[in-house]
């Protein structure tokens, strides 16, 4: 079923441009904002990752995400 | 501002942090957030600067569990209880690494305080950084302006 929303100029501004921040179109956006609102909590979204890394070191896990970091920075 | 709730930046280190580890500081910071204790403030290039930091290989290749999907929804939790700029506006030249400036511009937008208070704020967070707990105190750090 497809239904139409009325949003205000002011408020489809924001999500327009919240959406283009986000990489999203305001559709995406939207039905992100409406899964987010009954979402998975950070930590249950996160749990297999830090689990992923429960093997490493923390000297390790840092000097991963420096170097992680660092090549992200050197893409700008 | 609601002074109950303080204004955060949060740097990607400790978002590298919270996603890396349940029981550190970091991960402290993510439930504050979740439970509307703080308010975590955010820009499109520090969502840039984590999603890049968790696509670089090496990440991938040691821990299979960090994949496009987990960092979406993660990064959509974190868009949906913090406060998205849209434009911040640079203010605050930091010649030491221009790579801070985002988070240090976009912390001067949410707080309105002045580049001469932020310089002297960042002093002081760079020297505990650079002490004995190396990057470990720099990831504890919340950028609270107006809270030194």
């Amino acid at each position: 079923m497809q239904t139409t929303v009325t949003l205000d100029e002011s408020h489809f501004k924001v999500v327009r441009e919240n959406a283009r921040a986000l990489g999203k179109t305001p559709e995406e956006y939207i039905r992100s904002l409406i899964d987010a609102a009954d979402a998975r909590s950070f930590d249950d979204i996160l749990k297999p990752v830090r689990q992923g890394f429960d093997a490493m070191g923390d000297e390790e896990i840092d000097d991963l995400f420096d170097r992680a970091q660092k090549a992200a920075r050197r893409r700008d | 501002m609601d002074p109950s709730r303080p204004n955060v930046v949060f740097d990607c280190n400790i978002f590298s942090q919270a996603i890396s580890r349940v029981n550190g500081p970091a991960a402290a910071a993510l439930n504050l957030i979740e439970q509307n204790r703080i308010t975590l403030h955010i820009s499109k290039a520090i969502l840039r600067e984590v999603r890049r930091t968790l696509a670089y290989p090496e990440i991938r290749q040691r821990n299979p569990q960090v994949t496009d999907a987990v960092i979406d929804e993660f990064l959509a939790r974190v868009a949906f209880r913090g406060v998205l700029h849209r434009d911040v506006p640079h203010v605050f030249d930091f010649p030491r690494d221009h790579d801070d400036e985002p988070y240090i511009n976009l912390a001067v937008a949410v707080e309105h305080a002045t580049p001469e208070f932020l310089t002297r704020w960042y002093a002081i967070t760079a020297k505990t950084a650079v002490g004995s707990c190396r990057l470990g105190a720099r990831r504890m750090l919340f950028t609270r302006l107006g809270s030194e």
